[in-house]
């Protein structure tokens, strides 16, 4: 039976979502791989910039759509979306 | 400590329930092989764990397995969202759901509860090493297994990417197993267990 898809994201935010999964897939390898390689200059230097950039993806997706993580919710909203929207397994997004 | 991501490591998003093929899936949750085990293994190995950088495989490695596991639990959850009692009978997932509705418990396919005797905590690094690189093996094989039997694309392509992360996994742990070595006895790897022996 299909169930379809809930509920539909708009593109936008599945895309940005899938931009934030694809530096954090990054960020997971290098992560690991510099566990057993510590002194690579270069892993290190992958990494920072990795995480910046999804430091700064993840604050325009929690400004636009909702929070991905506590460390960095919208103070201003009235709203405890972490809580009130879908968890990520519903497949409605991510 | 642990911080929540509201979202899973790589997007899983089934529109076709499939209660059949979700209890074979659902092995690599709380199966012999499963993503919950993995976790459980690492993450308890590496108290005793001598060096630091093999230490933060076990961690990171151990960490990522919940995000897989929460993959696994999305797959099944989806298969089996809304499904109606003739197709839960018709399905053979009548036998599942008597017990647990259509609520995730961790459980091989064949029914046996999750077990913690399904892995190793041994407290010798050459012997847990070895064993994290059979298990990475092992999961892979199951995964090859899965997708012998699975058609539809949307459950294929987060099941490929899980089979895909056993091998990098096996290859760190690779890795790991060669930093413990360059710290033992090149003579003997087996003159004392680091873990124990000071």
């Amino acid at each position: 039976m299909n169930i379809g898809c809930k509920p539909c994201m708009d593109s936008e935010r599945q895309k940005l979502l899938l931009e934030i999964s694809k530096v954090d897939f990054a960020l997971k390898e290098l992560n690991l791989y510099l566990d057993t390689h510590p002194y690579d200059q270069q892993g290190m230097e992958n990494f920072r910039q990795y995480n910046a950039l999804k430091n700064k993806l993840v604050k325009d997706y929690t400004e636009k759509y909702g929070p991905l993580v506590l460390s960095i919710v919208d103070m201003d909203s009235r709203e405890w979306k972490w809580a009130t929207q879908d968890w990520p397994w519903e497949g409605g997004y991510n | 400590m642990w911080n929540y991501e509201k979202r899973l490591q790589y997007p899983v998003k089934i529109t076709q329930t499939n209660p059949k093929i979700a209890q074979v899936i659902i092995s690599q949750y709380g199966g012999p092989d499963g993503e919950l085990a993995a976790s459980m293994r690492y993450l308890a190995q590496r108290y005793t764990m001598p060096y630091n950088t093999v230490a933060g495989v076990l961690t990171d490695i151990g960490t990522e397995e919940l995000a897989h596991f929460e993959m696994i639990c999305a797959i099944v959850y989806q298969l089996t969202r809304n499904l109606t009692p003739e197709e839960i009978k018709e399905s053979g997932f009548d036998k599942y759901y008597v017990d647990h509705t259509l609520a995730l418990w961790p459980q091989a396919a064949g029914g046996i509860p999750f077990n913690a005797c399904e892995f190793q905590s041994k407290g010798d690094v050459i012997t847990d090493l070895m064993e994290d690189m059979a298990a990475e093996q092992k999961a892979r094989t199951t995964y090859d297994n899965i997708l012998r039997l699975v058609k539809d694309p949307e459950v294929c392509d987060p099941i490929k990417f899980l089979r895909a992360r056993e091998i990098v996994h096996f290859q760190r742990f690779g890795e790991s197993l060669r930093i413990a070595q360059e710290n033992l006895d090149s003579r003997n790897f087996y003159a004392f267990n680091p873990e124990f022996d000071k």
